[in-house]
Formats: C-alpha cells, structure tokens, sequence
C-alpha cells in the first residue's frame, strides 16, 4: 500500500470513492448471489464434496466455467478434457488485461490479487473506471470475489441441508449465457458476433461431436478472420 | 472420484485461468496491438457467450419435449433481458419457467 500521509479531506475523499465504488458492485451481488447459490446446491447435487465446491469457487473463481468443470468433474471426465475446456471457456479472459491495465493498483499484492481475479464481471466494473483510482479496482476484485465464494458458501450449506434434488435447476446456467449474450449484444450493437458463434457451435455439433467447445471457437475465430478482412477492405475503399 | 483427481483438475484449472489473466501483462505490446487481435478483444466475448448457450442445449436435441421447453424457457429469458435489463429477474424466471414446464407437462 502506499506511503501517503492522508489529511483529513484525502480521507473523506478515499471513503467517498470506496462508497461509491461499493455501490458500484451491489448488482454484481445481486447478479452472483442466485447463480452461486445455485451453483453451491447444484455442485452438492452432483456430488461433489463441499469442501472442494469451495475450494473451486475460491480459486478458479470463472463461474460459467465452474458449472462446467462440476457437471465433467461428477462424470470423471479425464483431466486434461477438463483443463482443455477450462482454457476454451475462459479463453476470452486473455483480452481483459489489455483494455485495465492502467486502472489497476501498479504494484505490490493488490496488484496482483487484482489481476488473478479478473472475472468478466470485475472487469466490467473496472473498465469503467477512471485511471487515478487504483483502490478501486482492488476494492472490485475483492467485493466481486467475495460475494461468489459466499454465495456458493451458502448454497453449499442450503445443498447439505435441504438434501434434496432440484429438478431443472441447472437450466440457471443456460439462462446465465442467455443473459451475458444479451448484453453484449447491446453492448456491441451488432448481432453478427452471435450468429457467427451460433453457425460455428451447429457445424461444430455435427462435424466435431466430442471436441464441439474446442471446434466452434475456432471455427468461429476463422470466421471472425474473413469479417475482420473485409471489415478492413471497405475501411480502405470508403 | 479420488481426492488427487479432484485437486489436479481444479488446481490445474486455477493455474490456467489465472496464466490467462496475467498473459496480457506478459505479451509483447506490438503483438497486442495487432489489428486482429484487438479485434478479436472486442467480439469474441460475445461469439463465445453464443456458443455457450448451444453448448448448454445440445444434449437437450436429442428429446423433442425437453428442447421445445428449453427454448421456450430460453426465449423467455432473452426476451425478458431485453425488455427489463434485469439479471436477477431475467435468470430466476426464466428457471422458474423451466422447472415449472418439466414437471408438469
């Protein structure tokens, strides 16, 4: 942490910007709090032990690829099957370095706390920052990461308590994409990024059953090439 | 499900998301800056949430009554998302919705 002297009205300035950064993550919890609750019951569900539910949400910390690495870890599926998927579907995470790197604390451990915690929603948040507030990155990544382990926390306890099987409550993690797919949408403003990864993710399921992840992103990464090609050529013309 | 396979594949998958995140701080800048690159920066998030939805339906092809509730149950939940903008709203009625499908129809 830095070595300022803080005055009176640099503190109140620091509290006023943590508030407000706080306010900030309030609908990352609110986001978190009925998936990682439901992933904790479903996680149960499926078997998996409590405590490496835990463990899991406290250090991969990815959530629509834990649901995944839970559904392959309660079907044995071999390990590097289950590494093969996580470095697919978490792939995209490479790109959120790029677009922080001046928002982020510029060393010591929050530094790189910060950086090992980039979920999408943390760098959601932190992008939107301005550049002289690197506390408030680390206040993100922290609030953000608490509220997934505490929420699986306690759908963990709720799975271990109720001991019931909760029919179709998985469809909470198609439901999750759903929702992120919206969003970029929005945010994109352009549906071509969806029908691109749509065609890639059909011809993948009939081509390339077994490896579908591993074939549809890169179909779709040659697919993104050609737009990329002729986005530039009639950048040229015009 | 022994212990050592379970903590291989989850210290192994912290390993690579992590290595993930960090690589950007690693890679050469001229290689970041690359036109395809930052492009690929800019869509491929939403490329990949596509894919993530079909990936989660696919098993669902195989059973007519389980994949029209599916998407029932999914276009119910985009069209709620565009509507009101709400995570919470949009996630927990959508499930709703399926999870009252499944079981009494």
């Amino acid at each position: 942490m830095s070595n300022k002297n803080y005055t009176s009205t640099d503190l109140k300035s620091f509290f006023s910007t943590s508030y407000a950064t706080i306010l900030l993550t309030i609908p990352i919890l609110f986001a978190f709090f009925p998936i990682g609750l439901a992933f904790g019951v479903l996680a149960v569900d499926l078997g998996i032990e409590w405590y490496f539910t835990l463990l899991l949400s406290f250090i991969v910390y990815a959530g629509s690829s834990e649901f995944i690495i839970a559904a392959m870890l309660s079907k044995h599926e071999p390990v590097y099957k289950i590494m093969l998927t996580c470095f697919l579907v978490n792939f995209r995470h490479i790109f959120y370095g790029l677009s922080v790197f001046d928002k982020i604390p510029k060393s010591g451990p929050g530094r790189h706390y910060t950086i090992a915690t980039l979920s999408d929603e943390t760098y959601a948040l932190i992008a939107n920052l301005k550049n002289d507030q690197p506390e408030s990155a680390l206040i993100i990544a922290a609030l953000n990461h608490f509220y997934w382990f505490g929420s699986v926390f306690c759908g963990v306890w709720l799975g271990k308590v109720l001991n019931i099987q909760i029919e179709g409550l998985d469809f909470c993690l198609t439901a999750l994409f759903i929702v992120l797919t919206v969003e970029q949408w929005k945010h994109l403003k352009s549906g071509f990024p969806m029908m691109i990864g749509v065609i890639s993710a059909l011809l993948s399921l009939l081509l390339f059953p077994d490896q579908m992840l591993l074939s549809a992103i890169g179909l779709s990464v040659f697919f993104m090439f050609f737009v990329f090609k002729k986005s530039k050529s009639s950048e040229e013309k015009a | 499900m022994t212990s050592e396979y379970m903590l291989t594949c989850i210290f192994m998958a912290a390993l690579i998301n992590i290595s993930l995140r960090y690589a950007p701080f690693l890679a050469p800048g001229s290689f970041l800056r690359k036109g395809f690159i930052q492009f690929l920066g800019r869509f491929l998030p939403g490329v990949i949430m596509s894919i993530l939805v079909i990936f989660c339906i696919k098993d669902t092809f195989d059973h007519q009554d389980k994949m029209l509730m599916t998407l029932v149950s999914g276009t119910f939940v985009a069209l709620i998302h565009i509507w009101k903008r709400n995570v919470l709203l949009s996630i927990g009625g959508g499930t709703a919705l399926y999870m009252f499908l499944i079981s009494n129809i």
